[in-house]
């Protein structure tokens, strides 16, 4: 091979090639996807996450809770994401429309979070899990997000929101621990993740099983 | 058919001119912007490896440093991993790519003003990255991480690149063409469509977010699989046969896997996605298996060619460094394979399992190779050798061990935590904490690795002021003292 512009013409083909298939052809297709009527409801889906939970995708993606977190459901044959109560059925591209940018992740070094919030079921707990996961869930590998909440002496009368924390994780005698904006717009955002709407190309099967709201072996904080 | 690296052993002061461009010269007309590179490439390593070797102790002990948000494990990951791509291997594989181009064209870089103004820009696009990563101003995307505020740096610092490096490949006075220039060649043209494409895509806003996850993964799946691979492939053409004194075996087999990778790879990096459409999955599946024989046609190559005729005469010292590259390429693309078959990947996906080959792919293969070449290359450029001897093996063996920790652990205990959770039975973090050991392990992996490329950057730091000594020392003005080049 030692025609320089033959191997020119072959890279640039091979390139066309790629960019055709997995830029031109999916920016075509998928960049025409729309929200979809429900069958059931006639609601439009996915509708657009309330403000405050929009601020809170952008504490998720800053802190980059993705590096350990996936948010996408395999199907049962690929996986056994529905039978842990991680969601109805496999996520598809309609459930991020509005996700700016997706954060589908790579790596599970905490459990999927697609339908988190079908499994939040006490949001005071779901703070403190931030504050220090290690009080929640023994022996946690999740980072403790500290630069999300306030300590502060106690004023006159303590703050109705004030994490309830006890033993090794309490604040110092005369201190509260207080959730700051940030750390209440990425709960807003978990409460906001759920995906268990049946699609045309990722139905439910009906009659609905049992999956919603079973947690089998998943780690949603249970208050001790 | 074999062929061998068209250039002839070094010139010494007392041979004879020769019409062209003697190897010497060209590497003394390179030295100042090489050494720059070279510098700051290892520079960002060392970095990226100490934020690495951070995030890693913090899986075992999450609570520390958690009161500084630049240090969170979620910041850290990405930062190391933009550093690494961009700040070491593209910039480190850039500079071997140019340097091989002049070697084999015989001939000096053409452009050299312009090639420092474009590394200074690529430098800068990066250290803005960084900072914004550790502010949390990333972009959320794997190897696309940087904020587009760096778009511009980066795209006309390589731009300069680019052209210097086509300026340079069209000054060669040696017209033929050995392998590794068609690596180099494919490499500089597809980086500059990938990361406008991208850039263009991502940064502005427009496209519907459906679109993002796959324009994403393809950018990031063709700026390791293609433009850094085929870095590293160039230099692997280059170095093995030199230092090992041999012909090529097979030319044939290098077309072969040069074609093959080109076609096949940039239809890869899905395979372990699922929120895509089923067909991106499915042509990824079959990409990472076909990828097998492209893999396998190179290390087989640079297997016989190491092999052949004997043992003697003895391959230099810095072999080691490709000869592991090479396993890890090899072991790449058959654990590659394996894993992208569903039956396995319904244990693997979404393990450690995915982190250990990325990291098989990128530290063990790409960085040990542009590791290996730079220690090489760097005694050649300051026709020193390298002053501190006793760093000199250390470097090897700590990277190659450090390298070998940091990726085999993880895998099998990538393996065993996917055992446990395809097991829906098992709670998750049960299942979790059984890697937990085996991660351990990588994380002292990360540890060699790291105190290595920090030896190395000292010693380039030492080797730079010795240099310095001998090029202001008048007897050197004659040009003729240069000794000790290998
Ligand atoms: C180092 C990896 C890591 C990072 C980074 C991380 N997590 Fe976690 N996360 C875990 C692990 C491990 C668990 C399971 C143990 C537990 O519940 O603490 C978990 C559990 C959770 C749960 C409970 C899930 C369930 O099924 O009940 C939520 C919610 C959560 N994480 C949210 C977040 C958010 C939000 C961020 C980013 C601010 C984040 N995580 C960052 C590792 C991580």
């Amino acid at each position: 091979m030692n025609q320089g512009p033959l191997i020119f013409v072959g890279i640039f083909f091979t390139m066309t090639l790629s960019w055709y298939g997995f830029v031109f052809k999916p920016t075509l297709d998928l960049g025409q996807q729309a929200p979809v009527k429900l069958e059931e409801t006639s609601q439009l889906y996915p509708a657009a996450r309330p403000g405050l939970a929009q601020q809170g995708a952008e504490i998720y993606r800053a802190n980059g809770c993705v590096t350990c977190h996936s948010q996408q459901v395999r199907d049962a044959k690929d996986g056994s994401d529905k039978a842990r109560g991680w969601g109805a059925r496999l996520t598809v591209a309609q459930d991020y429309l509005f996700d700016h940018p997706p954060q589908l992740g790579q790596v599970r070094i905490g459990p999927d979070l697609a339908n988190v919030s079908t499994r939040l079921f006490d949001l005071k707990n779901q703070l403190i899990h931030l504050y220090a996961p290690r009080a929640v869930v023994k022996g946690s590998s999740m980072p403790p997000y500290p630069f999300l909440f306030e300590v502060r002496k106690i004023g006159p009368t303590p703050s109705a929101d004030a994490l309830a924390l006890t033993g090794a994780y309490a604040p110092t005698a005369g201190f509260e621990v207080v959730p700051k904006s940030e750390a209440y717009s990425l709960l807003a955002y978990l409460s906001s993740l759920r995906s268990e709407v049946s699609l045309y190309e990722a139905p439910i099967p009906k009659p609905p099983t049992n999956a919603v709201g079973t947690v089998v072996g998943t780690n949603a904080p249970i208050v001790q | 058919m074999s062929v061998s690296v068209p250039t002839p052993s070094l010139d010494t002061c007392a041979a004879a001119p020769s019409p062209a461009t003697s190897a010497s010269e060209v590497d003394a007309s390179n030295a100042i912007p090489l050494y720059g590179i070279f510098m700051a490439g290892i520079g960002w390593l060392v970095l990226g490896s100490i934020l690495g070797l951070i995030a890693s102790v913090k899986l075992h002990a999450p609570a520390l440093l958690s009161q500084f948000p630049a240090l969170t494990y979620g910041r850290l990951i990405p930062a190391q991993n933009t550093i690494f791509l961009y700040g070491f291997a593209m910039q480190i594989g850039l500079g071997i790519a140019i340097w091989i181009i002049s070697r084999l064209g015989r001939t000096k870089i053409v452009g050299s003003f312009a090639w420092g103004i474009g590394a200074l820009l690529w430098n800068v696009g990066v250290f803005i990255g960084f900072i914004s990563i550790l502010s949390g101003d990333w972009t959320g995307l794997n190897r696309f991480e940087m904020p587009a505020a760096t778009a511009t740096p980066l795209f006309v610092g390589y731009l300069l690149f680019g052209i210097v490096a086509l300026l340079t490949f069209k000054a060669r006075t040696v017209r033929d063409l050995y392998p590794s220039m068609w690596f180099i060649l494919a490499s500089i043209f597809w980086f500059p469509w990938i990361y406008a494409t991208a850039s263009y895509l991502l940064h502005s806003g427009f496209l519907r977010s459906s679109a993002i996850p796959v324009i994403s993964g393809w950018y990031g799946h063709n700026f390791v699989s293609v433009v850094l691979l085929n870095l590293a492939l160039g230099a692997s053409y280059y170095f093995i046969p030199k230092l090992s004194h041999r012909p090529l075996a097979s030319e044939g087999l290098a077309i072969f896997g040069f074609w093959s990778l080109l076609v096949v790879a940039p239809f890869g990096g899905f395979a372990a996605t699922y929120a895509v459409p089923r067909w991106v999955i499915g042509m990824s599946v079959v990409s990472s298996v076909l990828c097998l024989l492209p893999i396998l046609a190179h290390s087989l190559n640079w297997y016989q060619t190491v092999r052949q005729a004997g043992k003697s005469p003895k391959p230099d010292q810095g072999i080691g460094y490709f000869l592991w590259a090479g396993f890890c390429f090899a072991l790449f693309g058959i654990l590659a394979a394996w894993a992208a078959l569903p039956t396995n990947n319904l244990i693997v996906g979404f393990t450690w399992f995915q982190t250990g080959l990325t990291q098989l792919l990128e530290y063990g293969f790409i960085g040990l190779v542009l590791l290996g070449a730079l220690t090489v290359v760097v005694p050649k450029l300051t026709q020193l050798d390298w002053p501190i001897h006793r760093l000199v093996k250390p470097h090897y063996l700590l990277t190659v061990i450090g390298i070998l920790l940091m990726t085999l652990p993880v895998l099998m205990g990538g393996w065993i935590q996917g055992t446990g959770l395809a097991d829906a039975s098992v709670p998750f973090m049960v299942a979790s904490k059984k890697a937990f050991p085996w991660i351990a392990m990588s994380t002292v992996g990360i540890l060699l690795f790291t105190l290595a490329q920090i030896a190395l950057f000292v010693h380039l730091v030492v080797m730079l002021g010795k240099a310095f000594i001998n090029c202001c020392h008048p007897a050197s003005w004659m040009g003729c003292d240069k000794g000790g080049a290998r």
